[in-house]
């Protein structure tokens, strides 16, 4: 790593683990997690459902019960500070003003009975102090900015008279309220439909490169990943499996979860009624976790090393690719060719 | 506003069942009324054929059923509800003496049962499943199985008797001693309150904690709202229809359901007027408080559908 990154990242997650208690036994839904985020970059978090990749982001601004069953432990560093050891009262200084989120289901991540001119001023007159003349004026440039027609009439609306792609562009506009250093967005666009998808993210990297806001994009869609992220983790049972910039990524994944991600993608050019190359089983119970590589009971190359060992997360010499695996990819095809 | 009318419209069927119910209920009552009317308690004398016969065709009584509720009905949207057998007062003026009593001690008892409801009920279902939260809910039990006359009881004793703070009974007239009728209203409203508070909090409990799953709370604690914020203004609202459903309904019943407060507190209300008359067979004065107490009913539910439409937007979208 160059020394200019290595100063002081944005966000530096270091080690953390978030575990639920429940009656059943303990879920380990993030389990030693480690990562970077520059200023002003994209960081795509990939990884199945329940791969631990939403319960991550709500660890990293802090919004799961405080009721003692979710069991917190590792660094969330902003700017050098750690979020973790934030008292309540300073958390929320940072939550909307310096890190802001926009949820997955805009059909439900608005409140159905505020109006939308409301749900934005709430953030203005709340968090920045504004008076509430001067916050319905900013709430209008907001709902322009987003691309939302006719935003003056918009305030006295209600969630329920738009369509979830104008829902959602209402909740990016909520989260740039506060004029944040990072937007985390959880799967922003995967209840918008397709064609509606494309708009949103490309709104989202408008905002992101005019305000030089950093932004973690959690997704299950590589091609999303591909597209708008700079650089990537792979999450899989609550652990980073893979980690490298996106453009490596996609040329040369090691871990075979990633591979197997990739395959099983639809892909266009398939001539009509292609199999598709479904990852066979399940994720692994997140009570009851394997103790060897999380991901060798799907694993095609899995060795009996696999389920008895855990790899740790390890780069090549040359580069900061690190993966956590015992047979990488390519070391593998050097060993069969 | 279509949603207004079409909400009115459903309402005008249940009057008249209800009304035409109860005039046959009161018709399917053993006993004659006339003998109710004419006989004398000390002597058992129930007068001569002639005086009795020529009662009965007085008042109706000789004709068929649905022809004597034609002929009420008639008189009733003409706002005469009949005059009482046994005082002969007109049935109106009964119930407007009545009314304005028993309505001031359902809104006091109202809002003392809001007032204790709301802020339980969102601190309860905030820290649902909490040892706080679990205390609450033991109380609120217990609370609720005490009878109403125990907990008025036990209110005279401590409140008058001991601490000689209130007066244990009776009924000033507003305009006379507006603070001595006031004072006359607490313990009676606090002890309805009392017995009402525990289900009302019960429910706005439940759904505070189905409302605090919702990704919109989520999103507002994301946006760095305080917690007291979140609750009142984000979480209140769409947790609130189980709650209003109930005070609807609890309102209804209070209109009547309060003859244990007023006979024990000695208040001139509408249920004592209603537990009098069922005592003297007095039929068309019962017909009449069950007439208001159907109207109650019917507007309250109307408030209520119209809460509706106030508390969530969508509702009003729907019909």
């Amino acid at each position: 790593m160059d020394s200019k990154t290595s100063a002081s990242p944005l966000l530096e997650v270091v080690d953390l683990y978030t575990h639920f208690d429940t009656p059943r036994g303990v879920a380990h839904a993030v389990d030693g997690v480690s990562f970077r985020l520059e200023r002003g970059r994209t960081l795509g978090i990939v990884g199945e459902s329940g791969s631990g990749k939403s319960v991550l982001s709500r660890t990293i601004i802090d919004i799961l019960a405080k009721d003692g069953s979710v069991l917190n432990q590792g660094e969330v560093r902003f700017e050098g500070r750690d979020l973790m050891a934030l008292p309540e009262k300073d958390m929320r200084e940072i939550r909307g003003r310096e890190i802001a989120m926009v949820f997955q289901d805009p059909m439900s991540s608005l409140n159905p009975v505020k109006k939308i001119g409301k749900q934005i001023t709430e953030v203005l007159v709340k968090r920045l102090g504004m008076p509430g003349a001067e916050a319905k004026r900013r709430a209008v440039e907001l709902i322009e900015s987003v691309g939302i027609p006719d935003a003056a009439q918009q305030l006295d609306r209600f969630p329920m008279h738009l369509s979830g792609g104008m829902r959602q562009r209402v909740a990016i506009a909520i989260a740039l309220a506060g004029e944040p250093k990072l937007l985390i967005a959880d799967e922003p666009t995967t209840a918008l439909d397709v064609t509606i998808q494309a708009q949103i993210l490309d709104l989202l990297r408008r905002q992101q490169v005019e305000r030089n806001m950093a932004v973690i994009l959690i997704t299950h869609d590589l091609g999303i990943v591909a597209q708008y992220t700079d650089d990537v983790v792979v999450m899989y049972a609550g652990q980073i499996v893979e980690s490298c910039s996106t453009e490596e990524l996609i040329r040369r994944p090691r871990m075979p979860y990633t591979e197997a991600l990739m395959n099983s993608a639809p892909n266009l050019a398939d001539p009509p009624h292609t199999r598709l190359d479904a990852i066979p089983g399940m994720p692994p119970n997140l009570l009851r976790v394997p103790q060897g590589c999380r991901f060798a009971d799907r694993c095609p190359y899995a060795a009996e090393k696999c389920s008895t060992e855990m790899p740790a997360l390890a780069h090549d010499e040359d580069s900061s690719h690190i993966y956590a695996c015992w047979y990488p990819l390519e070391v593998k095809e050097a060993v069969s060719a | 506003m279509a949603y207004l009318r079409l909400k009115t419209l459903h309402l005008i069927p249940v009057f008249f069942l209800v009304t035409f119910a109860s005039f046959m209920m009161l018709d399917l009552l053993p006993g004659d009324t006339v003998d109710a009317i004419l006989s004398d308690a000390d002597t058992g004398e129930i007068g001569s054929v002639e005086a009795r016969e020529a009662l009965r065709k007085e008042l109706n009584l000789d004709k068929p059923l649905i022809v004597r509720y034609a002929l009420w009905l008639g008189n009733m949207v003409q706002g005469d509800l009949g005059r009482s057998y046994v005082t002969t007062q007109p049935v109106t003026e009964a119930l407007v003496q009545r009314i304005p009593v028993s309505l001031e001690l359902m809104i006091m008892s109202q809002i003392l049962a809001i007032a204790m409801a709301i802020p339980i009920g969102i601190y309860s279902g905030y820290h649902g499943g909490s040892t706080v939260d679990r205390g609450i809910s033991a109380f609120a039990f217990g609370v609720l199985s005490v009878p109403v006359f125990v907990a008025g009881t036990v209110y005279i004793w401590v409140f008058a008797i001991e601490l000689g703070w209130l007066p244990s009974s009776g009924h000033t007239d507003f305009s006379k001693d507006p603070w001595g009728n006031i004072k006359g209203f607490i313990l009676p409203a606090l002890t309805l309150a009392t017995i009402e508070f525990p289900i009302l909090m019960r429910v706005l409990r439940v759904d505070v904690i189905s409302t605090l799953q919702e990704d919109y709370i989520a999103l507002a604690k994301s946006k760095g709202m305080t917690t007291w914020y979140i609750l009142f203004h984000h979480a209140l609202r769409p947790s609130s229809f189980t709650f209003v459903t109930l005070l609807g309904l609890q309102i209804g019943q209070l209109i009547t359901g309060t003859v244990v407060i007023e006979t024990l507190f000695s208040i001139p209300g509408v249920g004592k007027l209603l537990i009098d008359s069922v005592d003297t067979r007095d039929e068309i004065m019962v017909q009449g408080v069950i007439t208001f107490i159907a109207i109650v009913y019917v507007v309250v539910n109307l408030l209520v559908d119209l809460l509706y439409a106030v508390l969530d937007p969508r509702v009003a979208r729907r019909a």
